[in-house]
């Protein structure tokens, strides 16, 4: 079934099967930084934007996204690279595999949340997990990033 | 998860009248429960274009169409508002929010998943669920029916009472499901109480409610309150946690809940 969407700014047309989930579709056709790490709603590698909104690319069904509009880092450079500026400031990386699926989460949430707390920050990014530099650094790095305007 | 062929269902009949038309058929919500669970499906049936995403607001009643996502109940004001962030408070217990950006109502409710952090949260809000064939019930109702309905879940209804919430899940990791949780509400006329993930799915302690809300002083209850809520529910053992842990667990926090929502109102 082809389906039309709207992926890091470009109008696309995918042909896909009806159980093909958003996360293989992206690196079927070589949008690579969309991670697989758990499969299973649970690790957070997989997040990417759909109409704005951070969400699991591993659970969502391609073809229930007609029309809609899809981000990833590829698509979002500038902010990409001051979060990444960030990270490398406080250490917050080593292996680089949860950044991509992070820095998106990071992303919406300074869209969505005016000012956030501490304990609103963690709220919202626990469903990331990074399991090599801690999340302690990643959290500085966090508060860094939301100083700047957007 | 195999899926066999895909229907973006154009109304409720429709729906309804597909999910009839194959026993594997089955409704989407969000599918991250269905992924986990369900092998082989042969329709997948789609809601997305029936406008069940909605929340809305009558006089007496918010009614939260049952494809909106979890994440969209969290921060929905005006019905966090009126239930004392009671909805709020409970549903950021559950994964992160990309996970609750896709995590539907509907699925949530209608799996009665014994783990839930939502089901003991809208109990004491005295919710009430609406199917396409079946009507309204409440959702004690729902909780107690024997068979799975066969049926659509087309939306929440949540009363509108002002009042004071306690909501505690203890889990043994963050992203974990519940070891216990207990969801409170004292709205005008009287305090509601209910334990999930026990591990049976989540249930009213009505002998204790009884106790609490014909008692005035309650504090001298304590021991009679305990008993009658350890008597009433039964608390159980599962590799997150045993029953002498969990009965411990609801004591505590039966009484901190308590102290909670008095303690706020004043
Ligand atoms: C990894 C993981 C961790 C979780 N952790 C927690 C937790 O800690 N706390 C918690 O409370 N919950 C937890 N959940 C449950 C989660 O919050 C949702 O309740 C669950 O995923 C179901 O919602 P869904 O939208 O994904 O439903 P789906 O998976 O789409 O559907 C579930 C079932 O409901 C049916 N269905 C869906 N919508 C309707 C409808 N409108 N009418 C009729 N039938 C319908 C489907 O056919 C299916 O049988 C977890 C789930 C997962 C996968």
């Amino acid at each position: 079934m082809i389906v039309e969407m709207t992926l890091n700014h470009q109008v696309k047309r995918f042909d896909v099967d009806h159980d093909e989930t958003l996360l293989q579709t992206l690196r079927k056709h070589g949008v690579m930084s969309v991670k697989n790490g758990c499969n299973a709603s649970s690790c957070g590698t997989c997040t990417v934007l759909v109409d704005g909104k951070p969400m699991l690319s591993c659970s969502l069904l391609t073809i229930r996204l007609q029309n809609k509009k899809v981000v990833t880092v590829e698509g979002l450079q500038e902010e990409v690279e001051k979060i990444g500026h960030y990270f490398g400031l406080e250490g917050a990386d080593q292996c680089g595999y949860c950044n991509p699926g992070v820095a998106l989460a990071i992303y919406a949430m300074k869209q969505s949340l005016a000012n956030p707390s501490s304990e609103e920050i963690k709220t919202f990014l626990v469903g990331n997990l990074c399991r090599c530099s801690g999340h302690q650094a990643q959290f500085k790095a966090v508060k860094r990033y939301l100083g700047d305007p957007l | 998860m195999k899926i066999q062929q895909y229907h973006r269902a154009t109304s409720l009949e429709d729906a309804y009248n597909v999910l009839h038309a194959g026993s594997n058929n089955h409704i989407l919500g969000g599918a991250l429960w269905l992924k986990q669970i369900a092998k082989e499906i042969d329709t997948a049936i789609d809601l997305q274009d029936l406008n069940l995403h909605e929340i809305e607001q009558t006089e007496t009643h918010f009614i939260i169409g049952s494809m909106a996502t979890l994440y969209r109940l969290e921060t929905a004001q005006a019905v966090n508002e009126w239930c004392d962030q009671l909805i709020k408070n409970s549903m950021q217990h559950i994964m992160g929010v990309a996970f609750r950006n896709t995590a539907t109502i509907g699925g949530s409710i209608i799996g009665r998943y014994a783990f839930s952090d939502l089901l003991g949260p809208l109990l004491v809000l005295n919710a009430e669920v609406e199917f396409y064939r079946a009507g309204k019930m409440t959702l004690e109702a729902f909780l107690n029916e024997r068979r799975m309905p066969q049926d659509i879940l087309v939306a929440v209804h949540i009363p509108k009472e002002r009042g004071q919430s306690f909501f505690k899940k203890v889990s043994n990791t963050r992203l974990d499901f519940a070891v216990l949780n207990i969801a409170m509400f004292k709205s005008k006329k009287e305090i509601r109480i209910a334990f999930g993930s026990r591990p049976g799915v989540a249930a009213l302690a009505k002998e204790a409610m009884k106790i609490i809300n014909q008692t005035p002083s309650w504090q001298e209850q304590r021991e009679t309150l305990i008993n009658a809520l350890l008597e009433e529910l039964k608390f159980g053992n599962n590799q997150r946690g045993s029953e002498a842990y969990r009965k411990q667990l609801a004591q505590t926090y039966l009484i901190r809940g308590i102290e909670e929502v008095m303690h706020n109102d004043r």
